[in-house]
Order: C-alpha cells, then sequence, then structure tokens
C-alpha cells in the first residue's frame, strides 16, 4: 500500500519500502551471474594495477563481491564468531542468503571451488576478521611485519586490511576453521595480541608523538602504554554495555581523528601564542622559503600580523584558536607555545544509539611539565576507571556509550553526577556580589518605605561602594 | 548445531532422550532418571523451561556443557545461587559488574569457574534464559 500525507513541515512521506526494495529478489540467477562475471572481466582489463586481480591471488569470493555490485547492496551480512581463548569473540561475515543462493543456483562450479578451498563452515561462506593488537602509533620491525604477512598467508585468507578505519592495525581475515590456529600464532608473537570486539575496551590508539615528532606537547607513547597496562582486565572480559576506545594526539593538528570516534579524547594543546623565533623567520623570509603574507592569511581568526617596516611577525594570544596554520607553513621559525597542557574530550562515536557525534570538552586544560606528566596521567585515568566507566557501566543501557550517557542525562547532569565536576564556567566565573533581599526574592517595589534606605545602604556596603 | 549430547559422565547423570516432534529443530528433550523431571534444551543447551530447576538440574548442566563430569565446589554456587536468585526476582540476566560486586570474585576468577564465561557458561547453569548480546 502507499500513501503520501503532507506533513506540516512540507515534506511528504511516501509508502515505507517493500522487502523487494530493501532486498532485490533474484528472479534469474544465471543472468545476475553472467552480468558480475562481465563486471570483473571489465575490471581486470587494461594496462592499470587493478584490485580484482590482487584480490583474486587471496582467497576472497570476488563472484559475491561482483553480485554485490549488479544488486546494488553489500553481499555480506554480520555475524559473530565465539573464539576459544577470546572471551571477548572476533568479528565475521556470512554471505547474504540472497547472494548465497544466486551462487549456489546461478555458478555451482563456484560453489564447489569454495568448498575445495575450505571456506565454508556449516555450507555457508564464512568469514572472521582479527584484529592483531601492535605496539603503540604503529611502530613495527620489519621482521615482526614479515612474520604477520607469513601467518596471513599460512593461517589466513592471504588478505589483510593494514590499517583499520579505527586505528587498530593490521586486521587478518580468515575463517572458521583456521582462526583458533591464527589466534595461537599472534599470541606466540612477542609484542603482539588478537584484540576481541565484543563490549570490551578496543585498540588504545596514539600519534607516534615524541618519537618522530619534535613538536609533540605531551609523551603520547607514554600515556598508550600506561592506559594499556592498567586496563588489561577491561580489553579481556566484556563487562560493559558497549565498547570503549581511548585516542591520544600529541598536538592540535591530529585532533580530528581523535574527537571522532573515540569515547576518552586528550589532546597536546598550549595556552596564548606560539613562540615566534624573529631572527629565524626574518632568515626564513629573505630565504624565501616562507612567504610572510601566506602565513598571516592562514590564519583563520586573523591572530597573525605581519609588519613591514620592523619585519616582526606578531600574534595575539587572544585571538590564536591553536590551529596551527603557521606552524605548519614556518616550521622551525614558529613553535607551540611555552605553557603546554593537554585538553580532555569526552563522549564521541561513531556507532552508538544517537549516531555518530564528535566529543565535547571535559576539561578545558591542565598543565603538562616533565615532573607532573606522569601524575596528570594517573590523575586521568583514576577519573575514567573510578567515576565515568563506573557510573557509565551501570546506568548505561545496551549498545549506548558514554556520548549517549552525556545527551540522555544532559550535559550539565553528567558533569555534575557522573564525573562530579562543576562546568568549566562555573569555575573561572566570580561569584556574583550577595545582595539583602534578592535572596529572598522580594522585588523593590515591595520593600515597605522605611526599609528602602537601610536597603540601600546594604546593598552599597555588598558592592564595596561604602 | 544440532549436536546430540555428551554421555553421561557418570551413572548418577543417566538420562534418557525423549522424541517430540513439536520441538523446534535442534531443541532436546530428556528425563533425569534420577530424579524424573523431564528438562527442554534449545540448540545452544539453555534450559527452557525454568521452573523445573533445582540444585541436582544445576549439577546436571555443569558436569555435562560446562566441565565435564566434575562436580561444582561452594565457589560455584555461590555465583549459582546469585544468579538464581537474581533472576526468579526480576526475571533477567544480572550485569556482569553487578556480578563481579556483589559476589566478590573477579571476572579472571568467574572465567576459570565457568570456562565458557559468565553469560553462556555461569546463566546456563543457573536456569536463565540466553543473555542479549554480542558474543
Amino acid at each position: 500500500m502507499s500513501w503520501k500525507v503532507q506533513t506540516r513541515f512540507g515534506y511528504y512521506t511516501g509508502s515505507a519500502p517493500s522487502l523487494e526494495e530493501i532486498w532485490p529478489e533474484i528472479k534469474d540467477p544465471k543472468a545476475v551471474v553472467e552480468k558480475a562475471r562481465k563486471i570483473i572481466e571489465e575490471l581486470k582489463g587494461g594496462k592499470y594495477p587493478s584490485f580484482i586481480k590482487e584480490a583474486e591471488k587471496s582467497l576472497y569470493p570476488t563472484l559475491a563481491w561482483a553480485i554485490g555490485v549488479v544488486l546494488g547492496r553489500s553481499p555480506w551480512d554480520t555475524g559473530a564468531s565465539p573464539v576459544p581463548g577470546v572471551y571477548a569473540g572476533l568479528l565475521g561475515r556470512v554471505f547474504h542468503a540472497t547472494v548465497e543462493k544466486a551462487i549456489r543456483e546461478g555458478a555451482p562450479e563456484e560453489h564447489k571451488k569454495y568448498e575445495e578451498q575450505g571456506i565454508l563452515f556449516a555450507g555457508k561462506v564464512y568469514e572472521v576478521h582479527a584484529r592483531v593488537l601492535s605496539p603503540p602509533a604503529g611502530f613495527m620491525s620489519t621482521t615482526l611485519m614479515r612474520t604477520i604477512c607469513e601467518i596471513t598467508d599460512k593461517l589466513g585468507w592471504g588478505l589483510m586490511q593494514l590499517r583499520g578505519g579505527t586505528g587498530a592495525m593490521p586486521i587478518i581475515h580468515t575463517d572458521q576453521a583456521k582462526v583458533e590456529r591464527l589466534v595461537m600464532a599472534i599470541r606466540l608473537l612477542t609484542p603482539t595480541d588478537v584484540g576481541g570486539s565484543g563490549d570490551i575496551l578496543r585498540t588504545v590508539t596514539c600519534c607516534p608523538g615524541p618519537a618522530t615528532c619534535p613538536y609533540a606537547i605531551y609523551d603520547t607513547l607514554m600515556w598508550w602504554e600506561e592506559t594499556c597496562r592498567r586496563f588489561v582486565d577491561w580489553a579481556t572480559y566484556p563487562q560493559f554495555p558497549y565498547k570503549i576506545k581511548f585516542k591520544f594526539s600529541g598536538c592540535p593538528l591530529d585532533c580530528i581523528k581523535a574527537q571522532v570516534g573515540a569515547d576518552y579524547i586528550v589532546i597536546g594543546t598550549w595556552l596564548g601564542a606560539p613562540q615566534i623565533d624573529q631572527e629565524e623567520f626574518r632568515r626564513m623570509v629573505k630565504t624565501g622559503e616562507v612567504d610572510p603574507k601566506e602565513v598571516v592569511e592562514a590564519c583563520p581568526t586573523g591572530a597573525l600580523t605581519w609588519d613591514e617596516s620592523t619585519l616582526t611577525l606578531k600574534c595575539d594570544p587572544r585571538k590564536c584558536v591553536k590551529c596551527m596554520n603557521c606552524i605548519i607553513r614556518a616550521q622551525p621559525a614558529i613553535r607551540p607555545g611555552k605553557d603546554r597542557g593537554v585538553t580532555i574530550l569526552t563522549g564521541g562515536s561513531i556507532k552508538s544509539r544517537n549516531g555518530p557525534k564528535m566529543g565535547a570538552v571535559l576539561i578545558p586544560f591542565i598543565r603538562i611539565t616533565p615532573e607532573n606528566e606522569k601524575k596528570v596521567l594517573n590523575w586521568f585515568l583514576d577519573l575514567v576507571e573510578k567515576k565515568i566507566v563506573a557510573k557509565w557501566a551501570d546506568t548505561a543501557f545496551v549498545r549506548e556509550r558514554v556520548g549517549d550517557l552525556s545527551i540522555r542525562m544532559t550535559w550539565e547532569r553528567f558533569l555534575k553526577e557522573v564525573v562530579e565536576h562543576p562546568a568549566p564556567d562555573l569555575v573561572i566565573r566570580k561569584e556574583p556580589p550577595p545582595e539583602p533581599y534578592y535572596k529572598d526574592s522580594i522585588p523593590f517595589a515591595m520593600i515597605p518605605k522605611d526599609q528602602k534606605w537601610s536597603y540601600f545602604e546594604a546593598l552599597k556596603k555588598s558592592l564595596g561602594l561604602a | 548445531m544440532s549436536q546430540q549430547l555428551p554421555p553421561p559422565p557418570s551413572p548418577e547423570f543417566e538420562y534418557e532422550v525423549i522424541q517430540d516432534p513439536s520441538l523446534p529443530p535442534g531443541w532436546v528433550k530428556i528425563r533425569l532418571k534420577k530424579t524424573g523431571k523431564e528438562l527442554i534444551f534449545d540448540e545452544d543447551r539453555f534450559l527452557q523451561n525454568p521452573e523445573a530447576w533445582d540444585e541436582f538440574v544445576a549439577e546436571f548442566i555443569f558436569t555435562m556443557f560446562e566441565k565435564y563430569g566434575e562436580r561444582m565446589t561452594e565457589d560455584h554456587w555461590k555465583v549459582v545461587r546469585y544468579l538464581h536468585d537474581y533472576y526468579v526476582n526480576y526475571g533477567v540476566c544480572p550485569p556482569i559488574r553487578m556480578l563481579v560486586r556483589e559476589t566478590g570474585f573477579d571476572l579472571k576468577k568467574i572465567h576459570e569457574l565457568f570456562p565458557n564465561g559468565p553469560a553462556k557458561g555461569a546463566c546456563k547453569v543457573a536456569g536463565a534464559p540466553k543473555p542479549t548480546g554480542c558474543v
């Protein structure tokens, strides 16, 4: 039945989608398979590198992918596979029923090939992918990388995602028959482990930080290691309403990667203006390495000004938003400011009840020096462990992340009850001077005449005018 | 998933399978020889008639599906009794962190006691239904 109604916003709501619209039914499987094969032939031809040619070297069923292209839908359905030794289980993918039927009827020889390759489980093509927990920021020796590649060839489909969507690396594709041996093999390598996919702490990610970058504001690798060490139990046993993710960004350049899709976010920032080495900057302008006009124009808030007569670059610290656009352009001359610290955010997520959202600022600034860095880190981890996660795990619904909880509770209540911190504005703002009568909420017109004068006296005193 | 039940580990736990065509595929109906109770298990071997649960049934499920041929200790009973009381009172299984808090065992200990985990192992022994969740 189709019906159309004009809503008061002027939109038409059409009929509910039919089953045919959600998943097209295949009436002639042989024709669909033929169409799919044509697509594969077309993509294989030509002199350019082809991903189909590469995929056919692995065990990946390319025909199913092409049928998916013909139907305009993904051929894979989601699933999960329990693996002994991985308490949180691993993620899996199964052929969608219609694709399965199309291959069975349209290309039976292809199905026989899957059986020979041994990628069938209970009569269905069942893929499992394991996330490999590796050293922070993707620092891998070539020996380790080679061994992981060898394991992928022997115990996987010969297929590997070098970097997952949220920073896990690498992700190995395999099937139900080999996954147990794959987990054993990866665990025998010293710095790696297999990450589960249930309601646990997923991979903790960080940027390379001080290992490769002279402008890193804090030691991201140390924060990564300390977090992983402290929450081993969280990463092993599923116990939460939904997943937890940490991200550590060394400077504001990396802020978007952190804010999108992580629950607990730490970004390095500084107070005031960036440090400007005037002599170095003049030298760079003279040699033509830097165009001062370009640097000034790149500033989104107009904090930078270039004085032609004195050849000085000035920055207004009140306008600077730490976007680092000037630092990219005039590198050694402009550096992050001296007064350094971190901003802590919470509640970003991509998959959850309320859809994708970015993190919100929890702590605007904590100063960090080499002496107090460990103290701040421990304070942050205590806050996450004892306050936020303890309350979140008790009060949140299933599939609700911290961001959703803060939306449901409202941000003010979240700060007061969960984090037990006042809102940042309340700390910075001074208390208004106390007024007599104000507290009892008696308006001025209602005060008896003889008391009005004494009210003025008291008001003067409270404002410090008397 | 239509696997047959393992044979009884000791003569105390002997049972006989009752053929019942009205059951969904994969489900099994058995009668315990010692107490004469009829039990229905689904394809994941969760108890489908929880009113039949008693301490002998818990022992039976534990020794058949959790640790084959082993008996429950006092620690096992602490977990199972808490889970069963919670299920009788509220009709659902408690969150895992609440189980940890109330029994005083950490998750490592619970996984040692029940190798299939708190959800698929301990809840099964306690006669509670299949907990919802990913794995």
